[in-house]
């Protein structure tokens, strides 16, 4: 029987037709959340990247006999236990955090990609043994593995701390991307293709790659809020990101040992992760959302 | 069956009352409008089909009759049972009324199940919401007393069933059972064997016609397929974006049409028993519901259209005479011009082959199998894997392909058909005997050289939406193979310009992805794609089946004039076996991974010597009311065995009407021994695989008049 969406989907399409983007442009618009999650990223990252321009201070820099201010005009997030200005800091350590988070999630996902993809279209021995690596890797007690790698590495601890991450957060998102891919390459059109010759590297970068990407997109986005909450969490007990070097987390580290005598210490770099995690999560159910047709963001009557 | 207990049962009276229906849906773009002024009287005792393409609206209008549709689609106008107004009554008067004074049978039986309850108890449970008042062992005699009707055999067994332990027919009959189970005043039957073989298609409009009867019931019956219209409806309401547009008896619709659409539909769909009739194609499609043009929706597609009909859309359906409504300016000059469809639409022309001349021994064979085998391990065990069995799904098989010639298979699902089709297109050994395409053994290929003998075998699949990557726009989709072959770009330019132009697309196509496109529009890319590197052989896996009924026939006039033009030779599967004999020159019918009859189609259709054949043959639904009124037929029992566990002997013997009227003597040969393909007595080149195919005409029920309809007045 015919259901209702085949009803208004098999019309021709002879009169305005919308791209398949701007009409998930148009559902992810309906979703005001995702909005404003949006606005909010776009106004962190420009804060991250020209924020260092702005604010009068220096991360790095000490300003000699303010110690332990609260907010003022001259410091407007006032000053840490040494001196420098948090505003400055928060500003830093909000650039390194986007900076693991973006990494890290572009280097997972596309992990996730191109294992999930192979081990369901090649299927054998190979699909056994790297189903075998992902079960082991996800037994493994990342938090303490990168933990120990990155306390004794100094100034490079973030990459390490990138590379780490990326390489502990794929094997879920590379199961799920297992499970699509081995749905999608059922699909005639794989079949039709191979039957014309078409070969096997070409199949998955052709066809299966675009089909799954609405999922990469998602998980890619959620990506970043589990790597940058990830980050915090080891900075707070001192083992991602190393001093001089400074981000959220480690401001959030250094500021709740006196949270509640000088609050201030604490209170902006975790308003800015808040806000920052909540948004990117936002955006990411939006996109979720805006890219799978039978959720509810249709029109009305 | 309870006995008729409310007045709404008389024959003849009318219990079910739509009038000016409209159903709208919300979509992104604005309100779609399905249903557009459907206006209905179900007649106690009789059928009504509503027949149109999808989109058409007819589902739509069927669940806003049943108050189905969800809160967001607003439905208008009215439906009343009886005297009783449905239409914005509660959810929960609605309920009393489903499935007690309304019940519906669907589509798809297997979603239509819950599958964690037994068949038997989902029977109880749709009684006793009902009657309250009953006990549960009454209400499971009765389940089982509705089981035994609808033709389930064993039924206080198979009423402890799981529904995956039913096959489809069996569900679909369950289905049945359970919407007659309180004795409803109407039964609205969703394409109620649009997924079902056709020999079991017989079986359950056969169960559904003992089902009207016992309970005296108006049926409801939507359905595209003009076979199954014409062998059930007593009226038919033809459907077109969203408004009806004839209604009238079966007689006077298919007779005499009045509206071009229904003269066109008509004249789109092959008839089994005249298979020289031209088939004219109905090009384009439906309208957008959602920016509606303003005249006649058909309009664009209508030769006869006028000024007139492209301004102002007619009324819905008006009466035009007694017993016959029309939505249509030209009605009239239909009528007294006596238009009929090879008038109105153009008569395709199909190039000739160029091979036609030459004796079928003399052209070269372009595929042959000889004794091919195709079998699966069945295993079990999810640690330590053990086979515990094999399916036979191929059981040596021979066929021979000719160059310039169609060969179809044929046979229900599970017959092996499509097996055999991926066997060959894999290119690969099969399980024993050998697979020899293009003079190469398959067998003996290394990578190199089946990548090569790709470029001669290439194929269409069944359905276009889902071959076609949704990513990709027509260009590219057609390119494909160009580029894996490696042509230069330049080349792949014009060839896609030529491939465009010989499947009858526009030149501005290539910029469209798969679902700007129409059904037959998309089949079309498909054949493209397919020629695009000059193959031999096309191998076409039910080529028509997905699309709409009024593009098919251009589909099936494309395939056979470009069969002509480039000589090629296709391999057929098609389960539509009208179809088959419209495009095939030679027809195998399968049963069970074996070949049961083959031969030229015409001797084939109209000499069927295998039982098999007769039956299938016969379950054809004719779309002519009063060809299928004077047929007898050949109903199959049950369902086929499972090509796992075949029967000893002849394959077929387990269901064969004739095994039934054969002595205990004649009948251990069928039991003991496999019958192998024989020529068939005075008939060249037409075999069958029956120790008894001499006796067969001669058996009752079997007999020549069962086959096809006798010749009225």
């Amino acid at each position: 029987m015919t259901a209702p969406a085949t009803v208004a989907a098999e019309g021709p399409q002879t009169a305005r037709r919308i791209s398949s983007r701007r009409l998930i442009l148009r559902r992810f618009g309906r979703n005001l959340p995702a909005v404003l999650g949006g606005g909010v990223i776009v106004l962190l990252i420009v804060a991250a990247v020209l924020g260092p321009h702005l604010v009068p201070w220096s991360y790095d820099a000490i300003d000699p006999g303010a110690y332990l201010q609260p907010p003022s005009g001259r410091h407007w997030f006032g000053t840490t236990q040494s001196g420098r200005d948090v505003l400055a800091l928060t500003v830093h350590g909000l650039g390194k955090s986007l900076l693991i988070g973006f990494l890290v999630a572009a280097g997972s996902t596309g992990l996730a990609a191109v294992i999930g993809t192979s081990i369901a279209y090649i299927g054998g021995w190979y699909e056994k043994a790297m189903l075998w690596v992902v079960d082991l890797l996800l037994v493994i007690p990342s938090f303490f593995l990168v933990a120990i790698i990155t306390s004794g590495s100094g100034e490079s601890a973030w990459i390490w701390l990138v590379a780490l991450l990326a390489g502990f957060g794929w094997m879920l998102s590379a199961r799920v991307v297992r499970a699509l891919t081995l749905t999608v390459k059922e699909r005639e059109y794989i079949l039709a293709a191979r039957y014309m010759g078409v070969s096997t590297p070409r199949i998955i970068r052709r066809h299966i790659l675009p089909n799954i990407s609405s999922l990469l997109i998602v998980d890619a986005t959620l990506n970043v809020g589990y790597a940058i909450l990830a980050e915090t969490g080891l900075s707070y007990f001192g083992f991602g990101v190393q001093s001089p070097d400074t981000s959220l987390g480690t401001l959030i580290a250094e500021g709740a040992r006196s949270a509640t005598t000088f609050p201030w210490i604490f209170l902006g770099p975790s308003a800015v992760l808040l806000a920052l995690v909540l948004s990117v999560n936002a955006v990411g159910d939006g996109l979720r959302d805006a890219l799978d047709p039978s959720s509810g963001s249709g029109g009305r009557a | 069956m309870s006995s008729p207990d409310d007045a709404g049962r008389t024959a003849g009276r009318t219990v079910l009352t739509v009038a000016d229906l409209h159903v709208t849906f919300p979509s992104e773009d604005g309100p779609v409008h399905a249903v557009r002024g459907l206006s209905l009287d179900l007649v106690a005792g009789e059928t009504t089909a509503i027949v149109g393409e999808s989109g058409s609206g007819k589902s739509a209008a069927a669940l806003a009759i049943m108050g189905l549709h969800p809160p967001g689609v607003r439905v208008t106008g009215s439906v009343s049972l009886s005297g009783t107004e449905l239409l914005g009554t509660s959810d929960a008067v609605m309920s009393r009324l489903r499935g007690n004074d309304i019940a519906m049978v669907f589509q798809d039986p297997l979603s239509a199940l819950t599958p964690v309850y037994t068949v038997g108890d989902q029977i109880v449970e749709a009684i006793r919401v009902h009657n309250p008042g009953l006990t549960a062992a009454a209400a499971a005699t009765r389940a089982v007393a509705l089981l035994d009707l609808v033709g389930i055999p064993d039924p206080a067994l198979r009423a402890r069933s799981y529904p995956f332990e039913f096959s489809g027919g069996m569900r679909q009959r369950a289905m049945i059972a359970m919407a007659i189970a309180n004795d409803p005043a109407v039964i609205i039957a969703d394409e109620p064997t649009t997924a079902l073989d056709v020999t079991v298609q017989a079986q359950v409009l056969e169960v559904l016609r003992r089902a009207q009867a016992e309970t005296g019931a108006a049926v409801l019956l939507i359905t595209h397929d003009l076979g199954v219209v014409a062998g059930m409806a007593d009226r038919v309401t033809v459907m077109y974006a969203g408004r009806p547009v004839e209604h009238g008896t079966a007689d006077e619709v298919f007779h005499r049409p009045l509206m071009p659409y229904t003269v066109g539909l008509l004249g789109t769909v092959p008839h089994p028993d005249a298979p020289d009739r031209p088939l004219t194609s109905l090009e384009g499609s439906p309208p957008s519901p959602l920016t509606p043009p303003p005249g006649c929706p058909f309009a664009p597609r209508c030769p006869l259209a006028t000024a007139l009909c492209r301004e102002a859309e007619p009324d819905p359906a008006r009466p035009f005479e007694a017993g016959h409504e029309v939505a249509c300016h030209r009605a009239r000059d239909v009528r007294t011009d006596r238009l009929t469809y090879d008038k109105v639409f153009p008569v395709p022309r199909i190039s000739p082959s160029p091979l036609a001349g030459l004796p079928r021994a003399e052209r070269d064979t372009v595929i042959a199998l000889h004794g091919v085998r195709r079998h699966f391990p069945r295993t079990s065990g999810s640690v330590f894997r053990r086979r515990v069995g094999t399916v036979y799904a191929v059981d040596g098989i021979d066929l021979e392909l000719k160059a310039g010639e169609t060969l179809a298979l044929v046979g229900e699902s599970g017959s092996g058909k499509t097996t055999t089709l991926l066997g060959i297109l894999d290119l690969a050994a099969p399980t024993d005997g050998r697979i020899v395409v293009l003079g190469k053994d398959v067998s003996t290929l290394d990578r190199a050289a089946r990548t090569a003998l790709r470029r001669e075998l290439q194929v269409v699949f069944q359905d276009p939406t889902a071959s076609l990557d949704p990513r990709m726009p027509v260009f590219d989709l057609i390119a494909e193979p160009l580029d894996a072959f490696g042509y230069e770009p330049g080349r792949i330019e014009q060839r896609v310009d030529e491939l465009l132009d010989l499947v009858g697309l526009e030149p501005d196509h290539v910029n469209r992805y798969p679902q700007q496109l129409s059904g037959g529009q998309r089949q079309r890319v498909c054949i493209a794609r397919a020629l695009a590197l000059e193959p031999r052989v096309v191998v076409l896996d039910e080529p028509v089946s997905a699309l709409d009924v009024s593009v098919r026939a251009g589909i099936v006039n494309l395939l056979a004039d470009l069969q002509g033009r480039l000589g090629l030779s296709y391999l057929l599967v098609a389960h539509d076996l009208a179809v088959v004999r419209h495009i095939a020159d030679r027809v195998a019918v399968m049963y069970l991974g074996r070949i049961v009859e083959d031969g030229p189609v015409a001797d084939v259709y109209d000499h069927p010597a295998h039982p098999y054949t007769r039956a299938l043959l016969s379950a054809i639904p004719i779309p002519d009311p009063a060809a299928e009124r004077g047929r007898a037929r050949v109903l199959l029992a049950g369902d086929p065995p499972t090509p796992a566990e075949p029967p000893s002997g002849c394959p077929f013997r387990t269901r064969c009407p004739a095994f039934a009227q054969l002595s205990e003597d004649q009948r251990a040969a069928c039991v003991q021994d496999t019958p192998g393909l024989d020529v068939v007595h005075g008939l060249n080149d037409h075999r069958s695989a029956c120790h008894y195919t001499g006796l067969i005409p001669a058996i009752r029920g079997l007999d020549d008049d069962a086959v096809w309809p006798r010749p009225t007045a």
